[in-house]
C-alpha cells in the first residue's frame, strides 16, 4: 500500500489512479445447480468509491462474499486478483489478510457483549498475558467519537437500535483499517444526520486512498457518493459506467431491464373515520431511569390513511410504535383507543386478534425464522387462517402462500425454500406477506422498504396504497425522506421521544421535516 | 450446437447430482437403517427371525415412546434429562399403585402424576427462565429421590394382575407395546403436522422472539410440551412396570441419553427448530438393532458403548449443514 502510494504520488495522480485494487475475473456461483452468478467480471480502480448496484436478488451479497473471503475458493469458479495479484481466500480472516474488510447486510454482532467487546471481537489486544480492556474501551470510544455517534461502548448491544447496532458494524470495519472497503448496504437503517456522519467519513477514506465498494439501494446516496457505478441483473453484470456520465432513469433502466415511469404509484385513497388514537402516551427509556424515550404523544389515525413517522435514530418512533402494539419490552403508559374505546395490548397475540399488524425493523433478530421456508414464515402469524375440518391444511395454505408470493414478486424457486436462502429484499417481502396474510386494520410498518431495490419498492408501496384504499389504517415509520414525502397522506415528526410536528401531504418537504426531526422548531 | 448441448447436459448432471447428495443427506438415518438392516441379516441368522424381530420391537418401543417425548422438548430448543428418573418413579408408582389395589385408577394416576412433573419442568423453563439443562437436571433427583423413598427397598411383584397382562398380550394381534407405539406416534405426527401447537413449537424453537410477535404463547406451549414429554416418559415407565411384573427403582438409568442419541441420529438439532417423528423412531430402532446384532455376534457391552458413541457422533456430523 504505502509502495503504491508513492508511486501514484511520483506520477503526480491522485489517489484514483487506473491500477485495480479488486479484479475478479468471469466468477460462476452455484447455488444448489442454480446459478446466481454468471460469468461475472468487476474492476474496482484503486482508491475509488465503487458503486454496486441491482435489484434483489441480482447477487451483489454473494459477489461480494466471495471477495470478502465468505465462500472458500473451491465453492466457485473465476479469479480474483486483488491489487494485481492472483489471490486465493478461504476465510474471512485470508480476505482481512488481504486487507479485505466488509460489513455485511445482515447485523452479526452479539447481543449479549457491549459494543466494545463486539468491536473487538477476534482482535482483542492481548497485554502481560492478559486482555487489555482498557485498550478496548479507550480505543472503541475514540472510533465512536469520530463517527459523532453518542454510544456508550459498554451498554450491551441489545440495548441498542438497529440503526445505531449498524454504525457499530461500520465502526469496527474502520477500526480493522483495510484497504479495500465493502459495504453492504449500510444506510438502509440509518437516517439523514448519520448518513451525512458516514458519507464524510468515507470520503476521507477516499483520500486517504482506500478502495471502497458501496452496496446501496438508495441512488441518490449513488449519485452524491460515488465515482463509478457497476450495475447487476440476474447474476450477470449488465455495466460499469462513471457516475457523471449517467442519469438516474438510464441507471434505473439498467437495473430493472426496461423504463421506470413514478416511483409512487398515485392510487387516489381516502381517510375515514379516526380508528386508533393514542393520547398521553410515555414509555419509559429500558436502560435510563427516569428518562422516558417516549414522552407525552398524543396521535390519531384514520381508516385508508396512510400516516408516516419521521424522525433520527433514537427519536422513540420504533418504541413508541412496538409498545402501543403490546410487543416493546416496557410498557407503555396513557391511553389507547381503537374505534374509540380504550384497550390495552397485552401482547402481540391480542394485538392480531384485534386487527393490529406490526413488521418490525428487525427482520433477522425477530421477523423471520431464516431456518424455515417461506410458506412457514408466512403463515406463522394467520395459522387460523389455513385450517380446513380444524386442522392446519396444506394444500390451503400453500394457495395462500404462492397467490402472495407472485402479488409480491418474491424471487425463488420453490417457496418451500429456506428464507435463508433468500436474498435480503425477497427476505424482506416475506414479513410482509406474512403481516398481510393476517388482513389487519392497522398494519404498522418499520422500515418496510429496508434493502428493497426500486422496483420491489414500487410494488410494496402499491399493496400499502391498495390496502389503505380498502380501509386499512397504515402507519409507517421510515428513515428513507422521499419514501415518507412520496406515500404519506400526513406525517407526524419526534424527537427525542416527543412529536414536535405534523404535516399534510401538500405541506411536505425534506426541509420542514429535517427542522422538526431536529428538533429546531416545534409546533 | 453440440456444445451448447452437452454444456446443458453437463448441468443438468451436476444438478442431479447436488440433488441427489442434499437428499442422502436429509435421509441419512433411513439409509443407514436400511444399511444395517441388511447387513444384519447377513451377519447373523439369528437376525431375520420372528422372535428376534419381535424382540427387537418390544424392547425398543419404550426407548422410541421417550424418543418422541424428548423430540418434542428438542424441537422447542429444549432437552430433558430426566427421562431416566419419570421411568424409575413411573415404574414404581404404577406397582405400587396396583399392589394397593387401586386397579385402573393406578394408571391414570401415574399419567396425571407424570404430567405434573412434566409441567413442573415447564413452568420453571417458560416462567422462571431457568436453562432446560438445569431445571430438569434437578427434577432427575428429585424424582430419583421420590422414588427412592416410596419404594423403600422393597420390590413390588404384580405378577397375574390385569396391567402385565395386558402389557405382555397383544392388541389386535400385535404385542401391546409396540401397539401403543404406533398409537403414539400416529397422534404426535398428527400434532406436528396439523396442529397450531406443533407449528408454534417449531417457531419456538427457530426463533422464539419472532414466535412470540408472531402471537404464538410461547410460555404456555412450552409448559405444554414439557408435560406432553413428561406423560410419553410416564408411560414409558408404566410400559416398563408391565414387562418387568414389578416395580423396582433401580430401572431407569441412562433413558435420557438413548432417547436424546434417537433424537440426534433421527436429524433433529439441539438449537430446536427441527425434527421429524417419524426419522426420530427409524433412530430408536436403528440404535436398539445396532445393540441386538452385536449381542447375537457376541461382542461384549464395553465395545458396544464405544460403537454407540461413534455412530451418535456421524450422525450429528452427517445432519450437520454446510
Ligand atoms: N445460501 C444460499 N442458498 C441458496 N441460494 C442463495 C443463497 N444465498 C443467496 N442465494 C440466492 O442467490 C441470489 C443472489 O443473492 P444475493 O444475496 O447475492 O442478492 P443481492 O443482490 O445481494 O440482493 P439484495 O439486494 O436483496 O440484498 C438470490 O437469488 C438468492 O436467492
Ligand atoms: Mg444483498
Amino acid at each position: 500500500m504505502a509502495l503504491l502510494s508513492i508511486i501514484a504520488a511520483q506520477k503526480g495522480d491522485d489517489f484514483v489512479s487506473d491500477k485495480y485494487a479488486v479484479d475478479m475475473k468471469n466468477i460462476v456461483k452455484k447455488f444448489s445447480g442454480v446459478t446466481v452468478l454468471d460469468e461475472v467480471n468487476l474492476q474496482v480502480k484503486q482508491g475509488e468509491i465503487h458503486a454496486l448496484i441491482g435489484e434483489n436478488g441480482a447477487g451483489k451479497s454473494t459477489l461480494m462474499n466471495i471477495l470478502s473471503g465468505g465462500f472458500s475458493h473451491h465453492a466457485y469458479e473465476g479469479e480474483v486478483y486483488i491489487e494485481g495479484r492472483k489471490t486465493k481466500m478461504n476465510t474471512p480472516k485470508d480476505a482481512n489478510g488481504e486487507g479485505i474488510v466488509m460489513v455485511h447486510q445482515e447485523l452479526a454482532l452479539i447481543p449479549e457483549l457491549t459494543v466494545a467487546e463486539n468491536m473487538f471481537l477476534g482482535n482483542l489486544p492481548i497485554k502481560n498475558s492478559g486482555i487489555d480492556w482498557k485498550k478496548v474501551y479507550t480505543e472503541s470510544e475514540n472510533i465512536l467519537k469520530k463517527l459523532a455517534l453518542e454510544i456508550n461502548v459498554r451498554t450491551k448491544v441489545k440495548y441498542l437500535s438497529i440503526g445505531q447496532q449498524q454504525l457499530v458494524e461500520i465502526a469496527k470495519a474502520i477500526m480493522l483499517g483495510g484497504r479495500i472497503m465493502i459495504l453492504d448496504e449500510p444506510t438502509a437503517p440509518l437516517t439523514g444526520r448519520e448518513i451525512e456522519v458516514l458519507f464524510n467519513i468515507l470520503r476521507e477514506l477516499k483520500n486517504r486512498g482506500i478502495t471502497i465498494i458501496y452496496i446501496s439501494h438508495r441512488l441518490e446516496e449513488i449519485f452524491e457518493l460515488t465515482d463509478r457505478i457497476t450495475v447487476m441483473r440476474d447474476g450477470k453484470k449488465i455495466v460499469t459506467v462513471s457516475t457523471d456520465q449517467i442519469t438516474q432513469e438510464k441507471l434505473v433502466s439498467y437495473m430493472i431491464g426496461r423504463d421506470m415511469q413514478d416511483y409512487y404509484p398515485d392510487t387516489e385513497t381516502v381517510a375515514g373515520n379516526t380508528i386508533l388514537e393514542i393520547q398521553n402516551y410515555y414509555v419509559e427509556h429500558p436502560v435510563y431511569q427516569g428518562k422516558n424515550i417516549v414522552d407525552n404523544v398524543n396521535m390519531q389515525f384514520k381508516k385508508g390513511e396512510i400516516v408516516g413517522i419521521s424522525g433520527l435514530l433514537g427519536a422513540g418512533r420504533t418504541e413508541l410504535m412496538s409498545s402501543v402494539a403490546g410487543v416493546y419490552r416496557k410498557k407503555g403508559h396513557g391511553i389507547v383507543k381503537l374505534d374509540g374505546k380504550v384497550i390495552e395490548f397485552k401482547n402481540a397475540r391480542r394485538a392480531i386478534q384485534n386487527g393490529i399488524g406490526y413488521v418490525t425493523e428487525d427482520r433477522k433478530g425477530n421477523g423471520l425464522i431464516v431456518s424455515k421456508s417461506i410458506i412457514f414464515n408466512t403463515t406463522l402469524a394467520s395459522l387460523d387462517k389455513i385450517k380446513k375440518h380444524r386442522c392446519l391444511n396444506q394444500k390451503v395454505e400453500a394457495g395462500f402462500v404462492k397467490e402472495l408470493a407472485d402479488k409480491l414478486g418474491i424471487k425463488t424457486t420453490d417457496i418451500r425454500n429456506k428464507v435463508s436462502s433468500l436474498s435480503g429484499g425477497n427476505q424482506q417481502k416475506v414479513v410482509l406477506a406474512k403481516w398481510i396474510l393476517t388482513t389487519p386494520k392497522i398494519l404498522i410498518l418499520d422500515e418496510p422498504t429496508r434493502g428493497v431495490d426500486v422496483g420491489a419498492k414500487y410494488e410494496i408501496y402499491s399493496i400499502m396504497k391498495e390496502l389503505a384504499k380498502e380501509g386499512v389504517s397504515i402507519i409507517m415509520i421510515s428513515s428513507d425522506l422521499p419514501e415518507i414525502i412520496g406515500m404519506s397522506d400526513r406525517v407526524y415528526i419526534m424527537h427525542e421521544g416527543r412529536v414536535t410536528g405534523q404535516l399534510l401531504k401538500q405541506e411536505l418537504s425534506e426541509e420542514k421535516i429535517m427542522k422538526y426531526a431536529t428538533g429546531t422548531v416545534a409546533q | 450446437m453440440e456444445i451448447t448441448n452437452s454444456k446443458v447436459k453437463e448441468l443438468s448432471k451436476n444438478k442431479t447430482k447436488e440433488k441427489a447428495v442434499e437428499w442422502i443427506k436429509g435421509n441419512f438415518v433411513i439409509i443407514a437403517f436400511i444399511c444395517l438392516f441388511v447387513y444384519a441379516s447377513f451377519a447373523s441368522p439369528a437376525f431375520l427371525t420372528v422372535n428376534n424381530i419381535k424382540t427387537v420391537l418390544l424392547q425398543n418401543s419404550i426407548y422410541a415412546i421417550c424418543a418422541i417425548g424428548m423430540l418434542f422438548i428438542v424441537i422447542t430448543g429444549g432437552i430433558d434429562l430426566s427421562v431416566g428418573s419419570y421411568i424409575c418413579v413411573c415404574v414404581c408408582f404404577t406397582a405400587g399403585f396396583i399392589q394397593d389395589g387401586k386397579g385402573i385408577w393406578a394408571i391414570v394416576f401415574v399419567a396425571i402424576l407424570s404430567i405434573l412433573f412434566g409441567t413442573i419442568s415447564g413452568v420453571l423453563v417458560a416462567y422462571a427462565k431457568v436453562a432446560p439443562f438445569i431445571a430438569t437436571l434437578a427434577m432427575t433427583t428429585i424424582l430419583k429421590g421420590v422414588a427412592y423413598m416410596y419404594q423403600v427397598g422393597q420390590n413390588r411383584r404384580i405378577d397375574g394382575t390385569f396391567w402385565p397382562i395386558f402389557i405382555q398380550g397383544n392388541v389386535l394381534g400385535i404385542p401391546t407395546p409396540v401397539f401403543i407405539l404406533i398409537v403414539v406416534s400416529a397422534i404426535a405426527i398428527f400434532i406436528l403436522k396439523k396442529t397450531k401447537y406443533g407449528r408454534g413449537i417449531y417457531a419456538i424453537g427457530g426463533n422464539a422472539e419472532t414466535a412470540r410477535l408472531a402471537g404464538i404463547n410461547v410460555k404456555v406451549y412450552l409448559v405444554c410440551t414439557y408435560a406432553l414429554g413428561g406423560f410419553l416418559f410416564g408411560l414409558a415407565g408404566m410400559i416398563l412396570a408391565g414387562r418387568l411384573s414389578m416395580g423396582t427403582a433401580t430401572v431407569g438409568e441412562g433413558y435420557e441419553l438413548d432417547a436424546i442419541a434417537s433424537v440426534v441420529v433421527g436429524g433433529a438439532t439441539l438449537a430446536g427448530g427441527v425434527g421429524s417423528i417419524p426419522k426420530t423412531i427409524i433412530g430408536a430402532f436403528l440404535m436398539g438393532i445396532l445393540m441386538n446384532i452385536m449381542n447375537l455376534m457376541g461382542i461384549a457391552s464395553y465395545p458396544q458403548m464405544i460403537l454407540k458413541g461413534v455412530i451418535i457422533v456421524i450422525a450429528v456430523l452427517a445432519n450437520r449443514e454446510s
